[in-house]
């Protein structure tokens, strides 16, 4: 970038103006001594300002201030570790906080985690960032002015109580919540109200997948994808070494079949199929360029070659042709069929009828109850599309009475911010558990700020059975209260997140893990981070054939499409205000800091852009559109756009 | 005349800067060399009564050092195991008992002003109870032997390698307020790095490296 300094007469040296001469006769004038002013100013100054020498300061006072009553076992200067649960996303890897005098500063993997294993992504990396933020909130706000605990809770209590008298209707927003006692704590504080709803949103979210398993199998699960047992894994898609659902977990599971061994010589085949070039595109055997509204006809082509390879053929004579060579989808049904059970296809289309040709094929193949387990599902990414837009209705239609926020921000991550945010001025409560002045923190009437992860008690169960605990490792640093402590305040109780946290062990972990004295349990549980707890088989129903349909036709235009991704270390919008995050480099196309569109080649070529240059994207009916710098993506379909989400945090 | 009265002015000036600098030579620093520095601290603190009269081991109360990097400035428990007891200085307690004693009453409990500001730490009363909501919370000590964010210093390898204490702090048993004795420039490290890995410490043979990655990592 270029500055130019402005010059108003535009001459490159004022020149000497009599004029201002003759009106300032002192300035430029001798002096009485024969010194003029500034003669004077350089003798004087030579003489005083070696005094100035003479008193070079000290180096500024700095307090070194010990423990008043020292723990047990601190040793000042040397780390102690503590397990925890990485709240980064719902995904809850197992986490190592290394804590020296008092203070968190360094986050690892946890080795024994079963999910992880010892494994962390760039978010769990930088988490004391987000805690040493000094624009977190370091007390409650009412109407953006800060408030008292007391006060805040009274008005809230006041108002809660006026609106179940009178039966309006209370939402609770929310990703997905990984914590099985917050998500007690919520159902328990919307059970006093008649219409009350969780509302679960993930910016890319599993939706479809669930949706489609309540097709096929009855049952609205995430089933939990085992990495490590497939031979074959097929992704359209789905990025899962990077951002999918739970990279760090995935990334363990597929290098354990990377790695070949004297005793397991071989390796995994992986292929990918995709738009944009992902990480995990890029580590593939095999990949294909396939833009995201094709992913439909290659999986129905690839599910009537199945259907024929097991005997069974399918009515094949209205889909239209491949965007792929046949023989290339010969070649991957062979593949897949060879390695029946062991196989593995996943998707992250956002389509329900590309979901069910997925869940079909994976039926197909035998892959349920050994490469997706359905019985101990997923709950990592729970969000409801459906939920979230028949509450965006209920917004604008002036229906709910009270909106509680937490985790998300749900006017910045939602489309048509204006009217939503029109909305939410009218409600006559909304609550915002924000831990930064977010844009719906500065809307919502109160701000609760919750605690930073690092500093409340908490757990997670990522996969049923799977339950870890999260320990605070410093006192808190300002005036925040854990969201389960504040939702037990409105409820009229006064617990600490402590109590509250114990009390679910105590009462829902512990029978599952087997009769044992709870203080025992309890204790080795903190210093495990985790236990594994015998869950109740979910029964899931027969496979519906009938919900399986075929691409009928062509859905492509052949038109640009539009590919909305989440960055490695970004994500959604939640770790915007993390610097470390902002200047990770993309690990494919290593830009740091701002937003870009990634543009392919051919594009770029019939566009004539080059790197750099700021081109208007726009929707096909002009509705929307963006300005962003391009970025040639070799590799990138040709007829796909790719953009990050989780930029525009203001 | 005006510039017979400037250049008295003038030279004047000139004279009080030689002057001050001369003064400022006397002890001339370069800069960051902290060799002299005894602040204020917030509690008037004895090192030369407590380890000179009283003998007490550097490593009683600065627990960590041969076990951290920190040498570790003292909790206030740690100054409680003895302070309980004793509340001010030895002859006014005693003058005190000796007093109850004539007077054949209970001796007061006597608390120094100095010590006054531990128990303020802890949050005690004068009879060393704990006041009901008092905050405990730590004593800004003022520190006084900092080297730069550069620098990687580890009391360990030092204590274990029987450096001396006074080695690097000086007479601290001497000291009424702490003083930093030397100058803890890199080139004085060195030299002693290079004197121990020469003739030895304490006559036992010692191997201090002088590469940059010693200290600088």
């Amino acid at each position: 970038m270029t500055y130019k300094i402005q010059n108003p007469t535009g001459a490159r040296h004022a020149a000497p103006d009599r004029n201002a001469t003759e009106a300032t006769p002192r300035v430029q004038g001798r002096g009485p001594a024969g010194l003029n002013r500034r003669q004077f100013l350089e003798a004087a100054g030579f003489t005083l300002s070696i005094a100035g020498l003479s008193g070079c300061g000290r180096a500024p006072v700095t307090t070194a201030l010990p423990f008043a009553e020292q723990p047990e076992g601190v040793v000042p200067g040397r780390k102690l570790t503590y397990a925890s649960t990485c709240a980064g996303c719902p995904a809850a890897c197992g986490l190592l906080v290394g804590v020296r005098d008092g203070r968190p500063l360094k986050m690892e993997g946890m080795p024994e985690h079963p999910l992880s294993h010892g494994g962390l992504c760039a978010i769990g990396q930088a988490l004391p960032l987000g805690l040493y933020d000094s624009h977190r909130l370091t007390q409650p706000h009412r109407n953006g002015k800060p408030a008292e605990w007391n006060k805040v809770d009274a008005a809230i209590q006041k108002q809660l109580a006026a609106i179940a008298e009178r039966g309006g209707a209370v939402r609770f927003f929310t990703p997905t919540v990984a914590s099985p006692t917050l998500k007690a704590s919520i159902n328990d504080f919307l059970a006093r109200f008649k219409d009350a709803r969780h509302v679960t949103f993930d910016a890319i979210s599993s939706s479809a997948i669930l949706d489609a398993h309540e097709k096929t199998h009855g049952a609205r699960v995430l089933p939990h994808f085992q990495l490590d047992a497939a031979k074959v894994i097929i992704s359209f898609g789905a990025d899962f070494l990077g951002t999918w659902i739970s990279p760090v977990e995935f990334t363990a599971a597929w290098q354990s079949r990377r790695a070949p061994t004297e005793a397991e010589p071989a390796m995994s085949r992986h292929v990918q199929l995709e738009g944009r070039l992902s990480l995990t595109g890029a580590n593939a055997d095999l990949r294909f360029r396939l833009a995201p509204d094709e992913y439909g006809l290659v999986l129905s082509h690839l599910l009537v070659k199945l259907d024929s390879l097991a005997s069974d053929p399918r009515d094949s004579k209205h889909l239209p042709a491949p965007p792929l060579d046949e023989s290339v989808i010969a070649e991957l049904a062979d593949e897949l069929w060879s390695a029946r059970g062991e196989s593995l296809v996943l998707c992250d289309s956002q389509d329900v009828g590309t979901q069910v040709l997925v869940n079909a094929i994976n039926h197909r193949l035998g892959n349920y109850g050994h490469t997706l387990g359905i019985e101990r599902p997923s709950r990592q990414c729970l969000g409801n599309d459906a939920d979230v837009i028949a509450l965006i209705d209920e917004l604008k239609a002036g229906k709910v009475a009270a909106l509680l926020v937490a985790g998300s921000d749900l006017t910045h991550n939602l489309p048509d911010r204006e009217a939503i945010a029109e909305a939410v001025g009218k409600l006559p409560l909304s609550v915002s558990f924000a831990e930064r002045m977010d844009d719906f923190a500065s809307l919502a009437q109160f701000v609760c700020p919750d605690h930073h992860p690092l500093e409340s008690w908490s757990d997670a169960e990522p996969i049923a059975g799977l339950v870890s605990l999260s320990q605070p490792t410093l006192q808190p640093l300002g005036q925040t209260r854990s969201i389960l402590e504040t939702l037990a305040r409105f409820s009229g109780r006064n617990e600490s997140a402590y109590d509250i946290v114990r009390a679910t062990w105590e009462k829902e972990i512990l029978p599952r893990v087997g009769y044992q004295p709870f203080q025992a349990f309890w204790d080795q549980a903190v210093r495990d981070g985790f236990v594994e707890a015998s869950i109740e088989p979910l029964t899931v129903g027969e496979f519906q054939p009938d919900a399986v349909q075929l691409v009928a036709e062509q859905e492509s235009t052949g038109d640009l499409t539009l590919s909305l991704y989440q960055k490695v270390g970004l994500t959604d919008s939640r770790h915007a205000h993390n610097p470390w995050l902002q200047e990770l480099p993309d690990p494919t196309t290593k830009v740091t800091w701002d937003n870009y569109v990634c543009v392919p080649e051919a594009v770029a070529l019939k566009h004539g852009i080059s790197d750099g240059d700021v081109v208007r994207i726009e929707s096909g009916d002009g509705q929307t559109r963006i300005e962003l710098p391009a970025l040639i993506q070799r590799g990138q379909d040709d007829r796909v756009l790719a953009i990050a989400l989780g930029y525009g945090v203001k | 005349m005006q510039q017979r009265v400037i250049t008295i002015i003038l030279a004047t000036g000139l004279c009080y800067s030689l002057f001050t600098l001369a003064a400022g030579m006397a002890s001339w620093r370069l800069p960051d060399n902290e060799q002299g520095y005894s602040p204020v601290q917030p509690i008037d603190y004895s090192h030369r009564l407590h380890a000179c009269e009283l003998q007490i081991d550097c490593q009683f109360c600065h627990t960590a050092a041969n076990k951290s990097r920190h040498a570790g400035i003292p909790s206030s428990d740690v100054c409680m195991k003895c302070h309980k007891f004793v509340t001010a200085a030895f002859d006014v307690m005693q003058e005190e008992l000796n007093k109850a004693d004539i007077e054949k009453r209970q001796p007061k409990q006597i608390v120094s002003t100095e010590l006054r500001k531990l128990y303020d730490s802890l949050g005690l009363d004068d009879e060393l109870n704990p006041t009901a909501g008092a905050e405990v919370k730590s004593i800004p000590w003022v520190r006084v032997h900092k080297l730069p964010d550069y620098v990687y210093f580890d009391h360990r390898a030092h204590v274990a390698a029987g450096v001396t204490c006074q080695t690097c702090h000086g007479p601290v048993e001497s000291m009424e307020r702490v003083r930093q004795s030397e100058t803890l420039s890199m080139g004085w490290c060195v030299n002693c790095h290079r004197d121990a890995s020469e003739n030895g410490i304490d006559g036992r043979p010692a191997s201090a490296g002088t590469s940059c990655a010693v200290c600088h990592y």
